[in-house]
């Protein structure tokens, strides 16, 4: 395989370093950029991000251009990455410390996780931590035409965040296989059933 | 309920991976990096950098072992020691932390808890306690600078207001119990367990697998730090990880 060249937009917000490396790391050659030209004509494209959303939002639209670099390369259908927060902007909405306009590229809202699971057991938020993925009911392809089409289902990976709906993929160039452990048995501070296994929204543009 | 994570926790007092007894009485271990990349080898869930000495803007500082760490350890990293501002955060941030974990600069002005989740958003926000039981009455008082100075806040209080303002986790180390091997502190890790709706990492005292066991079980912990009883060779990630597996304790399994 040829290695790829991915730009990652650096526009003041995350763990760029620890991006950068893992693209290394996955085979891909990293390039740091903030500027909207090279962004918008990048070969490939990753929208970093640790923050909250509003903040994050608000650092990439006082970037002159970058918004608009942004969506021009997503409306060339090249393959675009958001990871954290910088997939959650890639939504409509964030409700994180108010409501704000995100990049719209994908519909829907991103909104807290509740306290509380489905079945009415308590859960801690953010949740943290590493946790398997499952195949959604409706995608009869797997993850065949994703970012993911490597990953054994219940491999898993790190998350850490507080909002739904967008999902957050961490450290995603080195998945580390493992296999879904038997629910926990009670424990006296435990929410009693296990979180409901959450669908992986897609956050990836194949081109 | 997400699955308990190990991390491994190393003391770093610029260049060097150090350990002590009650955060005090410190040795020198060896190199920090080497150590980490171990630990991620064996499989940690994540990696917790404290500065002792909160040297961050030093030569050959913690900030450089942490971009060093980057380059071979691909799990999340902590760091911790000598946070003072959104700035100092920052700086963590690009040298390749994920999360920063700050006690002293939140005891001083509270208000910092928010400015940092506001911008970084509360999963990256880790509000470190060093708590010390009180010697004559029930409860523990949070203190700072490695257990020396006395905030004066009782533990489980100053857990709840750090949530209130913004904090997603919560590091709770036992100065008691730090460096003992003897096991960690229950009763401190329920008690603020149970108090906040954020995840809480039990630090302090590990001396063996069963200790795990026991702050999960009993304490209520969603993730365990320990540091001694990696540095030293007593046991390792992968034997730990299947004994806690064994005992029923949902675990991510590292193949």
């Amino acid at each position: 395989m040829t290695q790829a060249d991915i730009t990652i937009v650096d526009y003041g917000v995350g763990n760029v370093l620890s991006v950068a490396r893992a693209v290394t790391q996955a085979g891909g050659r990293p390039n740091l950029s903030s500027n909207p030209a090279e962004i918008a004509h990048a070969e490939r494209l990753i929208l970093p991000g640790v923050g909250a959303f509003g903040d994050c939002i608000q650092a990439l639209r006082a970037r002159p251009g970058l918004e608009m670099a942004i969506r021009d390369f997503a409306a060339s259908g090249r393959p675009m990455l958001g990871i954290c927060v910088g997939m959650q902007v890639l939504f409509d909405v964030g409700e994180e410390f108010g409501e704000h306009r995100g990049l719209g590229l994908i519909p829907g809202r991103v909104r807290a996780i509740p306290a509380k699971t489905t079945d009415g057991a308590p859960q801690k938020v953010p949740h943290i931590g590493w946790s398997p993925l499952s195949i959604p009911d409706h995608r009869s392809l797997g993850w065949t035409d994703t970012i993911l089409a490597e990953i054994q289902p219940g491999g898993a990976f790190y998350s850490s965040i507080r909002s739904q709906l967008g999902q957050t993929i961490r450290h995603i160039a080195s998945p580390i296989p493992s296999t879904v452990a038997s629910a926990s048995p009670l424990r006296s501070c435990a929410a009693i059933s296990p979180a409901p296994s959450s669908i992986p929204k897609k956050a990836v543009r194949s081109g | 309920m997400s699955r308990i994570r190990l991390i491994a926790r190393l003391d770093v007092k610029a260049p060097n991976l150090i350990k002590g007894i009650h955060l005090e009485g410190l040795r020198k271990i060896g190199d920090p990096n080497e150590f980490a990349r171990r630990y991620y080898e064996q499989g940690a869930d994540e990696i917790l950098y404290m500065d002792i000495v909160a040297s961050l803007y030093q030569r050959n500082s913690l900030l450089d072992i942490v971009e060093r760490t980057t380059r071979d350890v691909f799990v999340p990293i902590t760091v911790g020691g000598g946070i003072r501002s959104t700035e100092d955060a920052r700086a963590a941030f690009r040298a390749g932390a994920d999360k920063v974990a700050i006690n002293t600069a939140a005891i001083h002005r509270p208000e910092l808890v928010s400015e940092m989740a506001r911008s970084f958003g509360s999963q990256a926000m880790v509000l470190s306690i060093e708590a010390k039981r009180h010697a004559h009455a029930a409860g523990w008082e949070a203190f700072t600078d490695n257990g020396r100075e006395h905030t004066g806040r009782d533990v489980v209080e100053w857990a709840k207001r750090g949530v209130e303002l913004g904090c997603g986790e919560i590091l709770l180390t036992s100065v008691d119990q730090e460096g003992t091997r003897a096991g960690f502190d229950i009763d401190l890790v329920k008690a603020v367990s149970t108090a906040v709706p954020v995840p809480v990492i039990a630090s302090g005292g590990m001396g063996s697998a069963e200790h795990l066991i026991d702050v999960v079980n009993n304490g209520c912990a969603d993730a365990v730090a320990m540091a001694d009883i990696l540095h030293y060779g007593r046991s390792d990630l992968a034997s730990i990880r299947k004994a806690t597996a064994n005992a029923g304790i949902d675990v991510r399994i590292v193949e």
